[in-house]
């Protein structure tokens, strides 16, 4: 499996500043739990993100347009 | 002190007589900003905002907590978007009923359908309007960015711009002012919105030569934060390195299609 712990940090880097308040950022990190990545409170990776787990978390913002356009941003450098 | 955050009941004054309206919209995290402009008895609201009645009903409330609405005498929409223009039918019950309607002369033709009660006036670029005790506005237009017929409105009392969606951002929290995390807010907004580099250079380069020649002071954004003077060199600078169109290389991409740069 594909290591995609710098497109995470990138994806997080983005998201992060759109998701500020409470209820966004406690979606987000809920999102981002349920694929399986670790993070620490800052939405850093604790560990090794693959490939599998990245496409979760972009399918996961989905929910969220502004989400899914800054993912698709960031992905475009990843594809 | 001036305030740093806005809530759902009061008009925040964030200049000599000029309003933030602003209604957050936390679902999309995505906030619409309309601004009241008072100036000797007469009143000026600028990109007047959705027609939702949980947006609606905010913008009224806080245009009665500064002034009757009756004084309004003009109602400027910068573009025809529905974010900011499909409130005007519904402000014109409660303005003063012989207001005018302004509006770039090339979305003119698009905004004639939200069925406002007068025609639009026509703006071309270096128009101005004179309300008040002489207060004026000065408009230009920033075409394709993001639409043919766009602007933005110059206050020359407060040196003050009305950028529209120019220097929008996407933020789901209440402040006003761009903080650490806006240059990132905002560039996801613009970049995914604005497809024309050429159209974005001029804009900025329309909004440099404003600034030496007149001073801004501070540009206020339809959507996300305003931007002080002392960080629009900093947003300038970041307007000129977006990459914007994004989406068109990705599904080029998808299907083989080459593209000649010519942007």
């Amino acid at each position: 499996m594909a290591d995609a712990t710098a497109g995470f940090r990138e994806l997080m880097a983005t998201l992060g500043p759109l998701a500020k308040t409470g209820a966004s950022r406690e979606l987000l990190v809920e999102m981002v739990t349920a694929s399986g990545v670790r993070v620490d409170a800052d939405l850093n990776p604790v560990g090794r993100v693959t490939s599998e787990q990245l496409l979760k978390v972009v399918e996961g913002v989905d929910v969220k347009a502004v989400w899914k356009l800054a993912a698709r941003r960031v992905m475009r450098q990843y594809a | 002190m001036n305030p740093e955050t806005y809530d759902h009941e009061h008009a925040v004054e964030i200049a000599p007589g000029i309003y933030h309206l602003g209604v957050q919209d936390e679902e999309n995290v995505w906030a619409n900003v309309p601004y009241l402009i008072v100036d000797g008895g007469e009143a000026v609201v600028i990109d007047p905002g959705s027609a939702k009645p949980e947006f609606f009903e905010v913008v009224l409330r806080k245009i009665r907590s500064v002034i009757d609405p009756r004084i309004i005498k003009h109602v400027i929409v910068q573009h025809q978007d529905p974010d900011l223009a499909a409130a005007v039918p519904l402000l014109e019950a409660y303005i003063d009923p012989d207001y005018k309607l302004y509006c770039p002369l090339e979305a003119r033709i698009l905004i004639q359908h939200y069925s406002a009660r007068p025609a639009p006036t026509p703006l071309d670029d270096g128009d101005t309007l004179v309300f008040g005790d002489g207060r004026t506005f000065v408009f230009a237009m920033t075409p394709y960015c993001h639409f043919v017929g766009s602007m933005v409105t110059y206050d020359l009392q407060t040196k003050t711009v009305f950028s529209s969606d120019a220097f929008g951002g996407f933020t789901d929290d209440n402040g006003l002012w761009a903080g650490e995390d806006y240059p990132i807010q905002m560039s996801v907004f613009l970049g995914e919105y604005l497809g024309s580099k050429r159209a974005l250079e001029y804009a900025l380069k329309r909004l440099e030569l404003l600034d030496q020649t007149h001073g801004i002071d501070r540009i206020c954004p339809q959507h996300g934060r305003m931007i002080p003077k002392e960080a629009i060199p900093a947003y300038l600078a970041a307007g000129h390195a977006l990459e914007v169109g994004g989406q068109v290389d990705t599904l080029a991409r998808k299907y083989g299609i080459v593209l000649k740069e010519v942007d």
